[in-house]
């Protein structure tokens, strides 16, 4: 685990991000209509548009708008908004916080909760007990998201009003301190737990496989012979091994977690970056859709590379290939 | 700490006492008996070995007496395993796994795949020590381990105990092994097959580690094995199984020398010798049986060349008697193989001590 080899797999990142930029790029462009029409309407005004067009750049070749953004980009300026006039950076940087926090809150809860969970069954594995915690993985994994997260508003926010139906902090509320804090985790638990849901289910069954393959394996046994308790040879033996295929999962979730926080977002009016894509689409935005692509690039490719110094942890033997 | 000169138990005192040790596995295919009635004494500072073919239940008796069996397939269905004044079968698991790695400590067959790949070798050994010293603190067992890797002969123990299995070779590995199960000094070391998964070089490094350890400690060894050039070797006593039942005992001189059962007989006449100009190796006729479907009677009839259509064999199934000082085998015609033995020993018995397993 070298200073080297992360400065390596760094260096490839560029590559990775550079070409996901050129075909967000392209294919942006390729699709029909344009920010002017969702900018100007449809007045049909061919002198309006034409200004606008070229207000933009838009009436430049391709490859020299292309050239001109992936400069703008190097330098660190991802344009301005069509529709906002505002700098895309500021706009995206507006929203990433709340998104951050959603996916990110239901990212390390599902894998923690997935982990100990699929330990859990393994190490009762057949008994009414794991088949229970396995069957309801299954349906929370075949749960559909948008289902999960309106039949949770129904019974835990309607029903009870044990959590808040939208939003992220109460209108009129604390806006700072403890109370604040305290006001926006009342109104997370809900999204994160219906976006977590389908992530502990995956978790929790990959783990419950693997820790059944170690427990049989001829290292567990020498370390129940050396006298070592059930407990640490489940989780010292055979879920560190066990995590390997686990964590490339978690590893490759951040992508589709975004994915998933679109719908979640929708569904509880979460403040996020997602409802601000589904925005920019709808009247291609072009400078705020690149920035999402980018940022979304980078994450993935960032997560790509945690995993694989994770797995250098786990396993030496990947270390000192 | 006693004085471990002689093992906790004074010499020739049994340590583990097995008796009539019956295990049942589940399988998709019915009911298996692996072991079937064993019973067998292991005394301090005796090498005991145990012979037969692979799944004839040496090794489940031995995971049976130390609770490693698979949980939910196999059960213990009667029999006592005696290590002092406790049975082993029926003490509750906290009380066992005290006696697991410290009283009794176990060397498996495969050094390549019995340790953690991701845990280092100094780890697995400290491991060993603290689970059974609370109070040893971390680096204290660091250096125990390093200490025991030096005391097998480990080269350079204090650098490469912070490496990982991978970076050891197979012998290296089951020196490691080694040094873990004698770690706690215990009483009895069982020996799984310890050096058939190694080259024949390395086997004799090893065997000659095993003696030299069994020296030291006193402690009492069950050595399995189904190779009778390390029975040979290193062996006091001699326990031969066959489909699941104990068919010959008796010490390591008389069964090579005098054996009583056909199935031992086999097996000596099985043995490659370089001192004979026999082409081809003899083998026993047949395979090993089928324990869901065992034979009737005597297990062994329908390989034997004693048997020659007699309905006894087939109809009863023969107690272990005394043929011998010391000298039990199960077999009706046990007298007849007097003269068979004499006649065969001149070209298929081989000496006590002639040297390591021959190659295959």
């Amino acid at each position: 685990m070298t200073g080297r080899y992360v400065g390596r797999r760094l260096l490839q990142v560029l590559p990775t991000v550079a070409g996901i930029v050129l075909v967000g790029f392209l294919l942006i462009h390729l699709a029909p209509g344009g920010p002017i029409i969702a900018l100007a309407g449809d007045s049909g005004d061919e002198e309006y548009y034409a200004f606008m067009t070229a207000k933009f750049g838009l009436d430049r070749p391709l490859p020299e708008q292309l050239a001109t953004y992936a400069g703008n980009v190097l330098r660190g300026d991802l344009g301005v908004s069509y529709i906002q006039g505002r700098p895309a950076i500021d706009v995206i940087a507006e929203r990433l916080p709340a998104t951050l926090l959603l996916a990110g809150t239901a990212l390390v809860g599902s894998s923690v909760a997935g982990v100990a969970l699929g330990a859990w069954a393994a190490a009762r594995a057949h008994s009414i007990r794991d088949l229970a915690v396995t069957s309801a993985a299954l349906v929370l994994y075949a749960a559909p998201v948008f289902w999960l997260g309106q039949l949770a508003l129904l019974t835990l926010a309607l029903r009870t009003g044990l959590f808040p139906v939208q939003g992220m902090t109460t209108a009129g509320g604390p806006e700072t301190g403890l109370a604040w804090a305290l006001d926006v985790a009342r109104h997370l638990a809900l999204p994160a737990l219906v976006l977590a849901s389908q992530e502990v289910a995956a978790v929790a069954r990959l783990t419950r496989a693997g820790v059944l393959e170690e427990l049989a394996a001829d290292h567990v046994r020498t370390a129940l012979a050396k006298g070592l308790s059930d407990r640490r040879v489940l989780v010292r033996h055979a879920l560190r091994r066990a995590l390997l295929p686990v964590v490339t999962v978690i590893g490759s979730r951040p992508g589709h977690l975004l994915a998933g926080t679109i719908v979640v977002e929708v569904v509880f009016g979460w403040p996020g970056l997602s409802r601000l894509l589904l925005t920019s689409v709808q009247t291609r935005d072009t400078p705020i859709l690149l920035g999402i692509f980018l940022l979304v690039a980078a994450t993935v490719v960032l997560a790509n590379l945690v995993t694989d110094l994770v797995y250098g942890w786990l396993d030496p033997r990947i270390r000192y290939r | 700490m006693t004085d471990r000169g002689g093992g906790s138990a004074p010499a020739g005192q049994p340590v583990l006492r097995i008796r009539d040790l019956v295990v049942e596995f589940d399988t998709p295919d019915g009911v298996v008996r692996a072991v079937d009635g064993v019973s067998y004494d292991v005394a301090a500072g005796e090498t005991l070995g145990v012979v037969g073919e692979s799944g004839c239940g040496k090794t489940v008796t031995v995971l049976a007496v130390l609770g490693l069996l698979p949980r939910r397939s196999a059960r213990v269905v009667r029999g006592e395993a005696l290590l002092g004044g406790m049975d082993l079968l029926r003490l509750p698991p906290r009380r066992l796994r005290a006696v697991r790695g410290k009283r009794v400590a176990m060397v498996f067959q495969n050094p390549m795949t019995s340790l953690h790949p991701a845990l280092t070798v100094r780890h697995q050994i400290a491991e060993a020590l603290r689970a059974h010293d609370r109070g040893l603190p971390r680096h204290a067992a660091r250096r125990r381990a390093v200490e025991l890797l030096d005391a097998v002969g480990v080269a350079d123990a204090a650098r490469r105990a912070r490496g990982y299995p991978h970076q050891w070779s197979g012998g290296m590995r089951q020196r490691a092994m080694i040094a873990m199960a004698i770690a706690n000094e215990p009483d009895l070391l069982i020996a799984d097959e310890p050096t058939t998964a190694l080259d024949v070089t390395i086997q004799a490094q090893v065997l000659d580690l095993l003696r030299e350890v069994r020296g030291r400690t006193g402690a009492a060894t069950i050595l399995i094995t189904h190779d009778l050039g390390v029975i040979a070797e290193m062996a006091d006593r001699v326990v031969v199984v066959y489909a699941g039942r104990v068919v010959e005992t008796g010490d390591v001189h008389t069964i090579f020398h005098a054996p009583r059962h056909p199935y031992t007989l086999g097996l000596l006449a099985a043995l490659p010798r370089l001192d004979t100009d026999r082409q081809s190796l003899a083998a026993i006729p047949g395979q090993p049986p089928d324990l869901v479907r065992r034979p009737s009677g005597c297990a062994f009839h329908p390989r034997c060349g004693l048997h020659r259509g007699r309905n006894r064999c087939v109809a009863q199934s023969p107690d272990l008697a005394t043929v011998g000082p010391g000298h039990r085998a199960a077999c009706h015609y046990a007298d007849e193989l007097a003269a068979e033995t004499a006649r065969a020993a001149g070209m298929s018995a081989a000496e006590p001590g002639d040297g390591p397993g021959a190659p295959a």
